[in-house]
């Protein structure tokens, strides 16, 4: 039976949504293929007795397997990347031979998709489309152009990111089956000597005032925010649209509604300083 | 390398970039870590990219063309790239990191040395010991800050998109190495099989889907949270 991996990643609220929202998209293309559902969850330990709500949690989103990507040697780094966690991902994929590995379109995910493709020999569709209609299954790059279309599921790996809010979280089961993959975590080539929070971020169309933005951009922001118009394409960049017509944005991952853009985007701005 | 691989002049400690069309990030990080190496993969019209490279100050320009690259999918290009880069004898690349941020990884993958992406900048660390392996310090972007790491200096660097473009120093006339993929130890035919990954030119665009909406700005903000992009509150 075919498998259908999806990375999940952990960010500091738990299960990042998109990792959801990823797997949530896998069980419905899967259900339609009649495929496997693996979700690949990084652990340092495996976990002791209590602390398997991560494993519910992907039970319930559509999991019918839960992978354990386990080692001790898995570094405690910052953020995920595949210098940290490229050999676990690629053990789990000699393990359960994927026909398709997804993964939430993050700045992590940007790092280390690209390369587990590569590695793979996959097609690799960076904030791609998957749906399976009537049990044919299409892929699309992030301009909507289809790549593959295929009854059977695709001939080839592939190796996707899903952009955050495209599709919803789905309900499964209340279990799935643990499965342990003995990962050989990598030495990190390159070791974290520091790492600074520092909110990146981009305003285009407006500033705290409601005034437009000045200065010199926020090189690689993690945030991009359009006020009265389209957010500007940055990569590895949450895009967000504020504003009355925001909500037909196209390009932009999420959209507020409000006719009063200059103070919602003053309340991200307080969150942002953490206040 | 063995006997049989091809080779090419080389200058010690060059830094490989692969040029992009869009931006001059790499480019400028590059300069700052060694005699620098331009390599574009394209037909004789984007020469002006490396006649640019020149300009800047990189010691070297270098075309790899074949038609199939016009074909192949971003692991094709990723082989061309790096049998080009062992070649040339470079063991740092710098690279960019645009909208898929594909072929940096790719090319690292096929050169079997880390890769880092998002990185805003670098710097080799002094080594008291002659003959040591240099180190090299990168400064990269998270979701949530900066990273600082050290590591080995034969890698592959993708650089976060937009930073500055370097100036003009030197004359772009100097002289452009052609090269094909014959002279890096590749046939159009290994790269080729490649072509189904790539969508259709006629392909119907269609319409893109909505963003996800928030009726609040609570509400997106919870999101963000969830996301870790904003700290919690």
């Amino acid at each position: 039976m075919a498998n259908i991996l999806v990375l999940m990643e952990l960010g500091p609220l738990g299960l990042l949504p998109v990792s959801l929202e990823a797997l949530g998209q896998a069980r419905r293309v899967a259900t339609a293929l009649g495929a496997t559902v693996y979700a690949l969850l990084p652990m340092p330990d495996a976990p002791a007795y209590g602390e398997d709500d991560l494993i519910a949690l992907c039970a319930r989103h559509g999991a019918d397997k839960v992978a354990l990507l386990t080692d001790e040697g898995l570094p405690a780094e910052a953020e995920t990347r595949f210098g940290t966690h490229g050999r676990a991902v690629l053990a789990a994929c000699e393990q359960l031979p994927p026909v398709m590995v997804l993964c939430g379109a993050t700045r992590a995910a940007r790092d280390l998709a690209p390369r587990v493709a590569a590695r793979l020999g996959a097609a690799y569709l960076p904030e791609g489309w998957l749906s399976a209609d009537e049990g044919r299954l299409t892929l699309r790059d992030r301009l909507g152009r289809p790549v593959l279309t295929d009854e059977e599921g695709p001939e080839h790996v592939v190796v996707m990111t899903v952009p955050p809010g495209r599709y919803v979280p789905t309900l499964g089961g209340d279990e799935a089956e643990m499965v342990i993959v003995a990962a050989a975590a990598a030495q990190a080539e390159f070791a974290q000597v520091e790492h600074r929070p520092e909110l990146a971020l981009r305003v285009a169309g407006g500033d705290a005032q409601g005034e437009p933005s000045s200065g010199a951009p926020t090189l690689s922001p993690s945030l991009s925010l359009g006020i009265g118009g389209p957010a500007e394409p940055a990569p590895g960049a949450l895009r967000v649209a504020i504003g009355p017509e925001a909500a037909v944005e196209q390009g932009a991952h999420y959209a507020l509604c409000s006719d009063d853009p200059a103070t919602a985007l003053r309340a991200i701005l307080r969150a942002a300083e953490g206040s | 390398m063995s006997d049989t691989e091809p080779s090419l002049p080389r200058i010690e400690g060059a830094v490989l970039v692969l040029l992009d069309a869009a931006d001059e990030g790499p480019l400028a990080l590059a300069l700052g870590l060694g005699p620098v190496i331009a390599l574009r993969a394209g037909p004789p019209e984007e020469e002006p990219l490396l006649r640019r490279a020149l300009a800047v100050g990189a010691a070297r320009a270098v075309r790899l063309w074949d038609p199939v690259l016009a074909e192949t999918d971003y692991l094709g290009l990723a082989a061309a790239l790096a049998a080009t880069a062992r070649t040339l004898g470079a063991r740092l690349l710098v690279a960019g990191d645009g909208v898929e941020g594909a072929v940096g990884p790719a090319v690292a993958d096929k050169l079997d040395v880390p890769h880092l992406s998002a990185v805003l900048g670098a710097r080799w660390l002094a080594s008291g010991d002659e003959g040591a392996e240099r180190v090299l310090e990168v400064e990269r972007r998270t979701t949530a800050g900066r990273q600082r790491l050290r590591g080995p200096g034969a890698a592959v660097l993708c650089v976060a998109a937009g930073g500055a473009a370097p100036e003009a120093t030197a004359s772009p006339d100097g002289n452009i190495e052609a090269l094909s993929l014959y002279d890096v130890g590749l046939s159009a035919a290994e790269l080729g099989h490649r072509r189904w990954l790539r969508a259709a030119p006629e392909a119907t665009v269609v319409t893109r889907p909505q963003p996800l909406c928030f009726a609040s700005a609570e509400e997106l903000i919870a999101r963000l949270r969830r996301d870790g992009v904003l700290p919690r509150g």
